[in-house]
This record gives structure tokens, sequence and C-alpha cells, in this order.
């Protein structure tokens, strides 16, 4: 097949004015009459509230306004799965993120003055920052549940405790992660503004979903949805972070704004939005796996728990990827991966690239590894022997027959390109007795693209054909720095039949019509095949009005590139448009597409959970030093079945970019928290690599397309990241050797080294 | 930042003035690496009059004087790291100024800024002590010349600071409290006597990232053998690890005279391992990791400068 836009590496549309310095972010926007919010966060962790007073706030130097709960005509309680997070606090506060009050100047520096006259009334209560004590405890994190379990899921295949008897060779160990923040270079940012018409109201900022801001403000202010707009700017960065963290900001900076009747912006510093906003779900994983002598697997068990702090956030959907995901890309009979979300007075745990999957991904390719040192085979080949195929069934006994299955492809791949086998007992062989030991470890993957079974997956865009040939594509999938306007750019010209500068990408609003979030690594995919339905539409139109106009069959009429060839005669694309507008078409329609809904009981954990996969593979090579704990990562290569790749140099992009995200999670990145608090609030104490700790990232991607995404392609944004974890810290582990194990993350220094101790390598 | 003025002088005289006029209220701005951090968390600087001296012209540059290295306060350490005189004969300092944060810290921070800033983990420090360098400190009186471990007063609470981030500092205004400076009093110049051609040194930072971050701990260390192969020097300081940086000569000197030997250097790598941990009274994981890698970096470092291994 030959493409002329799709597989090419099309630069990036935003790429020039970024570089340049011109781009537009949140905190660039100003506006006439602008006022600056500053939210007054809780002292503590867990307390009820008596009383807050804002008087005295009210009256301080250049303050227009103070928003309270009793400025919230609607509902108090907003939410992504459930609506179980006050806008703005009412007689409680259970993590220090929540805000009491948001007062209104005309600086930050007086609204932060001002902020500290609000007085508010607390009666402290024993915060539950631990799970297990949460779970356990009579006290109520959030009125939504009164037993702190928030949410839980299972899958299960066959019957899991028939195998860890008799012959077959198992082992049963423990893991744990922590939080990771996603350390966006752009902190929070939304400006509200009402529009001249009384009710209308504007939201404009760095959001990396605009629909459901969209449906909290008419929830919570009683706006009718066609009067609220929301438009999401440049965002520099999101991973996640930017879903629920910045939806709740623009509620309230929308009550500001109608409240003083003036532009509102409110943005966080980088300390506030390190206690703020939303982390990664910290998971505990007991694991159970069991194969045959040969290495055939025959049981696996993952029962996890999730601290899914104050709030429920996207704890549900979080869980159901842990577990329905839980098993990986493996052929194994009898299954059962479980998880429980736990309410705490922790900062809340949210949507995170991932979700869920880099997590049990861990625990079980640590698990692997254990259990093939335990039948003293190699983990590369213990994968091999067990990696699904095409017409296998998945871990909840889904048959994967609609493509064919890239795992043990990629898997291939990286233990050739990283040179695993020889490393893996040449390592093992020589790092006895030294102090700088190296060590190579795999993980294994695979990713459900979109929502998956029980969620409405729906996605549209709004693309025209203008008068003189050029294209706009209007889509509400935004762009944070993935390249998604790019690829989408690309996907309309492809099937449009269009040159790619012929097609604008505009900015996400809510003008074009309702698509879901950019998450959970569906924009390519669900925003595609909305593309492709559009398109096709467009061409029918188009049709309509040549064959009228030249008076031929509509199937003597072909797109060819920029070209329609209307039964021998060629005219320009833009002659073509000229005459549909002519005839009194419009070139101009809304795409859609619905994903199918995959079949899955939840009560007894079988069925269908995606649509579509992609498949990955990370390998690690590391050096860690029994003298310090530190770990220098060396190669690192990481392979992907994407389907059809629609623009190289972005997708190689996203693969080294997840594979650095992924180090931070394994090798450094730790929330400090302490009763509710995370004490590291900025970069000097929350350690992300830098430039001198990133090793060789060797891209690969393998392709093997079907006809369900567009022009074959799948997603990429959460897979680069997903099986890093594990690969690292596998790798870990290997150096460590008879040293010891680390089994949480991160692999930091202490930990390294205190596994190192009692060792006879004391440096001598 | 809230300060009560800000003062830029162009002279040691002015400087002098300024300091003299404000007295306990004035507090020296060089780099502003630290003070503008320490502000961010706490408004330290409120009630003070911020005298910046980096305009001063005799206090830049790097010169030779009488066979020893000259070093103004207000040289940068990127400015140190385009030494070559300093590279040939005070390599260990240059090692040093090479770990320090990222470019962009080392375009702004200075040498006499990190003596005066006096921290516990401090880069420099452990390597000028290495080199024997002395301080020159101008005041009122005049002026005063004395080695850089006189210039550091031990300072146990901050061992209590697990991480010892700039920002979290106990200490806004260090002068008088962690260094022996008195009010009024401006460092002038590092003198760094160079180090003889046969001594082997090494010095190691280690940081939870390779780069751009505080140290956990930080070894500097120098070894001269006799002609027959016998440990006739041997230099040791350890940074973030004790409340008082200085040369641990009581550890090292028993080793002088001995042919060197693994088991030696671990003898007085534990021994200062031991030192770290009788600092405090309950041991925790922050003190132990430091006092742990002390001994074995220590014991592998001082094997590799007398060819061990």
């Amino acid at each position: 097949m030959a493409f002329h836009s799709v597989t090419k590496s099309k630069q990036r549309v935003e790429a020039y004015k970024k570089v340049n310095g011109e781009t537009i972010f949140g905190n660039d926007l100003e506006m006439k009459d602008m006022q600056y919010a500053y939210g007054v966060s809780s002292k503590y962790a867990f307390a009820w509230v008596k009383n807050i007073d804002t008087s005295q706030a009210e009256q301080a130097p250049g303050v227009s306004c103070v928003v309270t709960y009793r400025d919230i005509p609607g509902d108090i309680l907003m939410g992504e799965d459930k609506q179980d997070q006050y806008v703005l606090a009412v007689d409680r506060v259970i993590t220090v993120g929540d805000i009491l009050a948001v007062v209104v100047a005309d600086t930050l520096e007086h609204a932060k003055q001002a902020g500290q006259l609000v007085k508010i009334e607390y009666e402290k209560l024993h915060e539950l920052t631990d799970m297990e004590e949460a779970y356990q405890s009579d006290m109520v994190v959030n009125p939504y549940r009164n037993d702190n379990l928030c949410s839980q899921c299972f899958i299960k295949k066959g019957n899991i405790d028939n195998d860890f008897d008799s012959e077959n060779v198992s082992i049963q160990t423990h893991y744990e992660t922590t939080w990771q923040e996603h350390a966006y270079i752009e902190p929070e940012c939304v400006v509200a503004y009402p529009g001249r018409r009384g009710r209308e109201i504007t939201v404009i900022g760095s959001m990396q979903s605009i629909y459901n801001p969209r449906m909290s403000i008419h929830k919570s202010l009683q706006i009718p949805l066609a009067d609220i707009r929301i438009v999401a700017t440049s965002v520099g960065g999101s991973f996640g972070g930017k879903l629920e963290s910045p939806e709740v900001m623009a509620v309230r900076a929308a009550a500001c704004a109608l409240k003083c009747n003036k532009p509102v912006k409110y943005l966080l510093t980088r300390e506030e939005s390190m206690q703020q906003s939303h982390k990664r779900h910290p998971f505990k994983f007991d694991v159970r796996v069991s194969a045959d002598k040969e290495g055939k697997l025959q049981g696996f068990e993952a029962v996890s728990m999730t601290d899914s702090g104050a709030y429920a956030n996207m704890s549900p959907g979080v869980s159901f990827k842990a577990v329905s995901l839980g098993a990986g890309p493996y052929v194994v009979p009898n299954v059962y991966c479980a998880a429980k979300a736990i309410y705490t007075n922790n900062i809340p745990s949210g949507s995170m690239r991932g979700f869920g999957n880099p997590q049990g991904i861990f625990a079980r390719e640590c698990a692997l590894d254990e259990l093939a040192e335990k039948l003293g085979m190699s983990p590369y080949l213990l994968r091999k022997r067990n990696v699904m195929h095409k017409g296998d069934a998945t871990g909840s006994g889904q048959i994967i027959d609609f493509e064919n299955v890239g795992a043990e492809e990629v898997l291939d791949q990286v233990a050739q390109k990283l040179d695993y086998e020889k490393k893996y007992w040449q390592y093992k062989k020589e790092n006895p007795g030294r102090t700088r030991r190296r060590g190579v470890g795999l993980s294994l993957s695979y990713r459900g693209n979109s929502y998956g079974t029980g969620v409405p997956d729906i996605g549209r865009c709004y693309l025209e054909v203008q008068m003189d040939g050029s294209v706009r594509l209007n889509i509400g999938l935004t762009e944070i720095g993935q390249g998604l306007h790019t690829v989408m750019g690309q996907i309309a010209a492809e099937a449009l039949m269009v040159s790619d500068d012929q097609v604008t990408v505009s900015e996400s609003t809510t003008d074009a019509p309702a698509t879901g979030i950019c998450n959970a690594s569906r924009g390519t995919f669900v925003g595609g095949n909305a593309i492709l339905d559009a398109a096709k539409k467009i061409h029918e139109c188009m049709k309509d009005a040549l064959s009228e106009t030249f008076k031929c069959d509509r199937e003597k009429i072909r797109f060819l590139l920029d070209m329609v060839d209307v039964d021998g005669k060629k005219i320009t694309f833009k002659e073509a448009a000229g005459i549909t507008f002519s005839t009194g078409r419009t070139p101009a329609f809304v795409g859609n597409y619905k994903t199918p809904d995959p079949v899955f009981d939840e009560k007894t954990g079988f069925g269908d959970t995606f649509y579509e996969y992609t498949y990955s593979c990370i390998g690690a090579e590391v050096e860690i030093d029994t003298c310090t704990g530190e770990t220098t990562v060396l190669n690192v290569v990481s392979a992907h079945d994407a389907g059809r790749i629609m623009n190289p140099k972005l997708a190689a992009g996203q693969i080294v970019g997840g594979a650095v995200m992924a180090q931070g999670y394994a090798l450094m990145e730790d929330i400090n928290s302490v009763k509710g608090y995370a004490k590291n609030e900025n970069f000097d104490q929350y350690m992300i690599p830098g430039i001198k700790d990133v090793g060789r990232v060797l891209p690969v991607t393998v392709e093997n397309p079907n006809d369900r995404g567009p022009f074959g392609a799948r997603s990429l944004g959460e897979p680069t990241l997903d099986p890093g974890l594990g690969a690292f810290t596998n790798a870990v582990n290997h150096a460590l050797g008879e040293l010891g194990k680390v089994k949480s993350s991160p692999a930091s220094l202490e930990k390294v080294l205190f596994q190192c101790k009692g060792s006879k390598e004391d440096g001598r | 930042m809230k300060y009560q003025d800000y003062i830029t002088v162009s002279s040691l005289q002015e400087a002098l003035e300024q300091l003299g006029k404000y007295g306990k209220d004035a507090v020296i701005v060089a780099g502003a690496t630290d003070l503008a951090v320490k502000a961010r968390t706490k408004d330290w600087y409120e009630s003070k009059y911020l005298v910046d001296i980096s305009r001063i012209q005799e206090l830049k540059g790097i010169q030779e004087e009488q066979g020893k290295i000259i070093v103004g306060a207000m040289t940068t350490i990127s400015e140190l790291l385009h030494s070559e005189l300093l590279q040939k004969e005070a390599g260990i300092l240059y090692q040093a100024c090479g770990n320090i944060a990222g470019p962009q810290i080392r375009n702004q921070a200075t040498i006499g800024g990190n003596l005066a800033n006096s921290c516990l983990a401090a880069d420099t420090i452990p390597a000028l002590c290495v080199l024997g360098v002395t301080v020159r400190i101008m005041g009122q009186s005049g002026t005063r010349e004395i080695p850089a471990e006189e210039l550091l007063k031990a300072c146990p609470p901050c061992l209590r600071h697990e991480e010892m981030s700039v920002g979290g500092c106990f200490y806004g205004m260090p002068a008088g409290k962690k260094n022996t400076l008195k009010p009024e009093e401006v460092i002038t110049q590092v003198v760094i006597p160079p180090m003889e051609q046969d001594y082997r040194y090494s010095f190691q930072k280690i940081g939870r990232k390779k780069s751009g971050c505080m140290s956990r701990f930080t070894l500097a260390a120098a070894m001269k053998l006799s002609k027959d192969q016998k440990i006739e020097d041997l230099r040791i300081s350890i940074g973030a690890a004790l409340a008082d940086v200085r040369l641990q000569q009581e550890v090292t000197e028993p080793l002088k005279g001995h042919k060197p030997d693994r088991e030696l250097f671990h003898t007085c790598m534990a021994q200062l391992g031991e030192k770290i941990r009788s600092q405090v009274r309950k041991v925790d994981e922050n003190i132990e990791y430091k006092a742990t890698v002390c001994e074995r970096l220590g014991t592998r470092t001082l094997s590799e400068l007398a060819f061990l291994e």
C-alpha cells in the first residue's frame, strides 16, 4: 500500500512556534482587567471544618471577591468516575489539596496575602495514610463509601488453586509501587472569562480534557452546556496529570469569573501542583506463579490493593487495567487477578500514563524473572515458551484472532538487540566478587487501546473542506505534546487524498463535537477512525456534486492526490471543492466512530476486555555500584507493535520519552509523603532523570496492522512506558544477583546499597 | 523575594561601608544560587539589606602569586572549570567543580559563596580541605588569612536535614552561625597551594542523579607514595556526612609509613564510618547509608589510588 501522508515523518504542526518561544501557554494569557486567583488549601489531611470566615480577606487590598462553597449554586460534588469530590470544601477536608476558599485579586501577590487572612476553624482528625489501616478503620474517609473500599474488580480463568501443589515449580512473592508525579514542565493554569451575554463562560488553559470540565461547570454552576466553551491552549506536558487537576480548577475559576464579572487567571506554583494534583496509584501485589518443569506456565495470580487517595477519580479504571492486562501476553490456563482500591487521606491518585498497567506488569515480570531463576532457565526463554500468538486466549479468556500478535516479535527484537541471552549468563557468572556489577532485564506486556469493556467509547470530529480546497479539522482530542494533532492531520490528508500541507488542525475546543478525553491511548485509534468517517462522507458529497455537474456515473469518479478523475477528465481538488459549494452542497461533516463494546462478565471475571491491543517489550542494561547503591543505565531497547506507524519520528520520540519516564519511575522517583503532605515539593528533591542519567535508548517498531484501526494504526502513548518499571527493576535485580532483590519502586540508592550489605564485597 | 533594600556596590571599600552601616541586617549577595532558592521557601531576608558584591572587579580573577594560585572570591564555578592552571595544579578542586549542580548554576555560583554559605554538603569544601587552602577575609579592622577548616564551624543540627536541600536549609543567614565570619566581613580570595605532581587524587560525589542534585556523600582523597611504595601522605575529607567538614587526620595519620593494604584502608574508612554514626543518638536509614558508603567507597577509592585494583 502506498501512502502519501501517513507513515511519513511529517514535522509537528506546532514545532516551529514552540522552538521559537512564540507558543501561548496558559500563563501567557493576558486580558484586560484580568484578576488572579489563589486557592486557600487545607492545613490538615483530615479534619472537620467548623467555620470558614472570609470577611477579613474580602476587605484586603486589591481583592475583588472571595469564593467559597456558598457560591456554588448546583452540584457541590464533582468527579470522574464518582461524584465524590467537593469543588470547594464544606464541612470537612480529607486531603491537603482540598481548597476551602479562592481569593480573587488584582495581583497574585494581593490574592496570596489576602488568602492568609481567611480564617478556618478545624477539628483535626487522625489522618489515614496507610491503605491497610484505612481499609480496617471505622473512620470514613470519603462519605461516598462508609467502608473506605472505593472499588474492586477481578478477572478469572480456570482454577488457580489447582496448580500450587503437585510437581509444578512455583513462587510466591510480593511487590510494591509508590506514587509517581507527572512532572509536566508547565504547572496547571486556566483562565476563565465571562462572555458578553451574561451566563456565557469560557475557560481557556492547560487542560488535557475539555468536555469533562464543561460538564462539571454545567452541573456545578447550572449553566447550559451550549453556553460553556472550553479551549485547550498548547499544553506543556500532561501525561494524564491535566485531566482531573485543572478540571476542578476550571470550575472554581468559572465561579470566580462569574462572581466578579472579570477574567480570572488561576495558576498553581510547582509546590502547589505537587501538593494538590493527583499522582500515579501506588499498588501492593501478592503474586503467585507456577510452571511445569519445562517452564510452561500453569497458573498466575496477582491480588492487589491500591491507594485511591481521597477521591475515586479513575481508581475503577486503573484497577481494571491492572487486572485485565495483569496476566500479560502469555498463554496461562489458570488466572486470577484482583484489585481493591482504598480511600485514604493521601494526595488523590488519578490518571497517569499507563493507568495501572505499569504496576501490574512490574509485579508480573519481576515474578517471572524470579520463577526463571528457580527453574534455572533464562528469563527470555521462559517468556518465549509462553508468549501468546494469534488465536490464543488472554488472561480473561479473550481470543485474539483478529490480528497477528506481535508479542514474540517485540520480545525477540529486544533480546537480540540488547544481546540479552549472552549477557544474562555472562554477568551472572562474572558479578560475584565485583563492586561494579552489570545486569540485564526484560519486560513484556500488552495494552488494550482505549477504554475497553463497559465504557462508552465514541470519537467525533468535524472535518470541513473550504471553497479553496484547503481543509480544516476540528477535533476535541487535545495536543498535549504527544504529536496527536500532527497525526490527526496526516490521517485527514490521507483519507481525503490531499497533500498534508492542505490540512489545518485547529486548536481543541468544545466547538468540536464531544469526542471523550484524549487518554487511554485512544487518540490515534478512535480519533483517526472518526476522521475516516468524516472523510468518507465528504467524498460522497463531492461525488454527488461532481456527477450532477459533469453528468456522469458516481462510480466513474476517483480521488487522486490533490486531483479528481471525473470519468477521464482530471480536475484539481480545489476546483472540485468549488464546484461542490456551487451546487448548494457543503463538503463538511461530523465524523463518528463507536468502538464495538467487548463482552465481559464482571461477575465471573471472564470475557473480552479490549477491542484492540498494542504489544510491547523493553530491555534494559544497567551497572550497579555496591559501594554507593548507584545505578547507571547503559542501554535500553524498546520495541512495540502498534500496527502501522503513522509518523515514525513521532513514534520514536514517544518510545524514547516513555523509556526515560519509566527509568525515573524505576530508579529515583519517590514522593516523600508524611501525614498526607508531599515533603518534596519541587524538583530539587523530587528526582527525575536528567540528560546525564539517560543511557542509549534504541526505539524499535514492528508492524502487524489489522483493519480495525485507521490505516492499520494502533496507539502508542502509554505502551511506550508500560513495561519499563519491570525491565529496569529486573536489570537491577539481575545485577544484584545473590546479594538480594529490590521489590519496590524506586530502586533508590539506599535500597540497592542495603541489599548489598552483609556481602563480602565490602569494597575490600 | 522580600527585602528592605538591594544595594549593588562596585568596590570593596563601598561593600565594607554598606556592611558597616547595616551590621547584622546586611546580607551579602554573590551569585545568589543559594540565597534566591532559600528565599522561595521562606521570607528570610524580609528585614535585611542585600549587598550585591558581584560587580567588584578586585574579587575576580585567577592568578599565580609566589607559587600559589590566588582565586578571587567572585570567581564562578564555570570560570574555575575553564582554568587550565587549576586543572593542572589543583585537579581535585577541578573535579569537585564539575560535580556541582548543572551548567546554569555553575555560571552563577561562586567559590566565595560556596565557602560563605558553609553547607555541610558543599562540593568544593572537601576538595579545598585536601588542598590545604587558606581564605583571605577583609573586615573593618583589616585583612586576615585562615585555613579553610578554621572558617567553618561544626553544625550538628544540619545532620537532621536529610536531603540537605538548599530550599529547606535551616539557616537563611549562615554568617557567624555556620562559619567564623564576623558581621561586616567579606571573603576576598582563596589561596591554593598547588598539589605536588606525585599525589594521586580522587573526588567523588554520590547523588540521586548524575547531575543537578545535592550530594548524599562526598569523598575527596589524595595519596602520596614514597619511593619504596609506602604511604608518605594521605589526606581525606568527606562531605554531606559529618557535622564538621575538615581533613580527617586522626584516621589518616596511623597509616603513614605503612605499605598500602586493603585491610588497612578498610579499617581506616570503617573508623570514619563509625564517626558518622556516633554523631546521632539513633542511627536512621539516612545516616546508616552515609556511614556504609563511607566505608565501602572509601576503601575502594584508597585501594585504587594505591594501585591495588
